[in-house]
């Protein structure tokens, strides 16, 4: 057995085997003898089939999880690593270049995505994003690696990234250590708001460990044990059996009330995709739902769901916490999330196009169905609907025109209903920001999508890897559009909420409510870890952080601010 | 034997109709080539196939040679005038 010495990041015990995340690393020899060339040929043969086993089991699974429409882009991938042309191009290049099965796949990957890149066709100019996609597989699998998202037990990186722990699966991971890294880095923050056991910033530690190694990790004391003796582990398996229960106890606190200590009620909410998630909520104690996320309806379907579908979903969710609020967004497609009923539509620029509240003014049948059985639904519990990516106020009065309408319909149709479901927008395009005074007239709630917002202020697409810095709700902007947003609520008297990632991190948590808002609606895991910080809070001297917030002037600025901050509390 | 195809659907051969002519066109032990200007790919290669940026009403040369080649050549042009399903 030996120890390793680092920061105790996030209080908790993990017993495991350790997995180092890789990172992908380029050093390969470019050449062969030619006398290695016929093995290179094989390397790739063997490389293509584990590539085509992981882009069926990726299909499969994004099949069952999020839908038949997305897993055909693996299906496309998997045409394209079993390509001709691809295929001849590395031969080719092992043949009379002698070049390593790695060069190769690099260089034919890089000028078939060039190819399409000249393309004079935007969506085919993207496909050079897929080109590289295999390659990048096709590289990690040649220097024998496994893919990430199967992650088990103890991961041990250099540093752990927002980013990294958003792909972690939370049910298969128990805890993580890192060679860089301090108590109150985003990355620790993070691992307590996953319950994760994290010790950071033990350097060079880590390359000493290798892949298997049974260790304990105690988030405690920041310590490591590697492949500790039997009494040691039985000491350490005591011990978790009672931080399980001091987890549960935790769990508690997720039904107590949502209080500050100044006596303001903040609502601690879930997002929820599928009426089955209301099983989780119910059982962390939420405030109720503050984003139901009505797509999955939609989306696998070829053809339009029928009122009476919808109808019992919502239904459904609403009649499972019939005194709380829950909040059902009207449907978000388009864009990204392509509805098959509609069929294909070619844009550009999908994220600056037809979706959401746009495309449903162009399908309105589509869009009245939805808030026919949205009305209906509502005589059942406190159902409060919200448009998605308003962006003027034309929008918004289009949309309760709509409303109002159907409403009307149901009435003289004697369907029993409810007229005066509360309204409110997603607050996701800067133009809705910028113009929440004009809006907050016409609402009667806001709820911010950070997620959007960040990407659409900031111009910088989220799934793009080379403009990530930029990619931060703490950016001084955004923070300021957050601001504008409250204000104008609290001065026409409406409520602001927040259902984007950023309400589920308890860093942020101090700068919200110090913002003015009183709802945050997040991940269901989330729910005890910020309803706890929620109860240690004082909103007097969290709005004195937040004006000293709005002041600084960068991002890092404002993350060193609330990193102090957050040592005030138990987190 | 050769064969002039008009392609009418509205994508043209973006990825999804691509990939459904590579797909039939490998099932055939024929070669399948395709020709576009001055353009000319494998038409078993979904990547060859994007790769000509073939947009609504563009027309393709065939040249397909092999012992199925008429039974290839019938399925491609089915397939081409269904408009790959897409309406």
């Amino acid at each position: 057995m030996w120890k390793i010495e680092g920061i105790p990041a996030s209080a908790g015990i993990a017993i495991g085997q350790i997995v180092h995340i890789q990172e992908c690393v380029h050093d390969f020899s470019r050449t062969v003898t030619p006398e290695e060339a016929p093995r290179e040929k094989e390397r790739f043969l063997s490389a293509q089939q584990v590539a085509e086993t992981e882009l069926d089991e990726l299909m499969e699974r994004t099949a069952a999880t999020v839908g038949e429409h997305q897993a055909e882009v693996f299906a496309a991938h998997k045409l394209m690593v079993q390509d001709p042309c691809l295929v001849e191009a590395v031969f080719d290049d092992i043949e009379t270049n002698y070049a390593s099965a790695e060069a190769a796949v690099e260089t034919a990957t890089q000028s078939i995505a060039s190819m399409f890149a000249s393309l004079d066709d935007e969506y085919m100019r993207e496909r050079a994003a897929d080109i590289k996609d295999i390659g990048k597989r096709l590289m990690r699998i040649l220097q024998g690696k496994v893919e990430d998202v199967k992650y088990e037990g103890i991961l041990v990186a250099s540093d752990l990234l927002p980013s990294d722990t958003a792909a972690i699966d939370f049910d298969l991971v128990s805890g993580f250590i890192t060679a860089l890294g301090g108590k109150t880095s985003h990355s620790s923050i993070l691992a307590r708001a996953a319950g994760l056991a994290a010790v950071v910033g033990v350097g060079s530690a880590i390359d000493k460990l290798i892949n298997g190694d049974m260790v304990i990790v105690d988030g405690h004391a920041g310590l490591v044990f590697v492949n500790p003796e039997e009494a040691m582990l039985e000491e350490y398996r005591q011990r978790l059996t009672t931080e399980k229960a001091r987890a549960v106890a935790l769990a508690e606190v997720g039904h107590l009330p949502s209080v500050t200590v100044d006596g303001s009620h903040i609502e601690v909410a879930s997002n929820i995709g599928t009426p089955a998630d209301m099983k989780k909520v119910i059982a962390a104690g939420a405030d109720g739902v503050g984003l139901f996320r009505t797509e999955f309806l939609f989306l696998d379907k070829t053809t339009v769901p029928t009122e009476e579908e919808q109808f019992q979903s919502y239904r459904a969710v609403l009649m499972a916490m019939p005194d709380k609020k829950i909040v059902i967004r009207t449907l978000d497609a388009g864009g990204d999330k392509q509805l098959p009923f509609i069929g294909g539509l070619t844009e550009a620029n999908p994220a600056l196009g037809l979706r959401a509240i746009r495309l449903c003014m162009v399908y309105q049948d589509v869009f009245k169905t939805q808030l026919r059985a949205l009305l209906r639904a509502g005589v059942e519990g406190n159902l409060h609907i919200m448009f998605p990516m308003i962006a003027t106020l034309d929008e918004l009065v289009k949309a309760k025109a709509l409303l109002k309408e159907v409403a009307d319909e149901l009435a003289r149709e004697g369907i029993a209903h409810r007229s005066d479901v509360p309204v409110g927008i997603m607050i996701e395009v800067p133009s809705a920001a910028v113009i929440a005074d004009i809006l907050a007239e016409e609402v009667d709630f806001f709820s911010i999508g950070t997620n959007d917002l960040v990407q659409y202020t900031m111009a910088a697409d989220r799934m793009n890897e080379h403009v990530a810095w930029l990619s931060d709700y703490f950016q001084p902007p955004v923070i300021r559009l957050i601001a504008n947003v409250a204000r104008a609520a609290q001065k026409n008297g409406k409520w602001v909420g927040m259902c984007g990632e950023m309400a589920g991190d308890p860093l942020a948590t101090p700068l919200l409510i110090g913002l003015g808002l009183t709802e945050l609606s997040m991940s269901t895991r989330c729910v005890p870890i910020v309803k706890n910080l929620v109860r240690q809070l004082t909103v007097q001297e969290a709005k004195e952080w937040a004006d000293h917030i709005l002041t600084l002037r960068t991002t890092s600025d404002i993350k060193k601010n609330l990193e102090e901050i957050a040592t005030k509390f138990d987190i | 034997m050769e064969l002039n195809l008009l392609i009418e659907n509205k994508l043209g051969l973006h990825a999804r109709p691509a990939s459904l002519f590579a797909q039939k066109a490998s099932a055939y032990k024929s070669t399948i080539m395709i020709l576009k200007g001055e353009k000319s790919v494998n038409g078993k290669s979904i990547i060859g196939i994007m790769g000509l940026g073939v947009k609504q009403g563009e027309s393709l040369l065939l040249k397909i040679e092999g012992p199925d080649a008429d039974e290839a050549a019938a399925a491609l042009q089915k397939l081409v005038a269904n408009k790959f399903g897409e309406e």
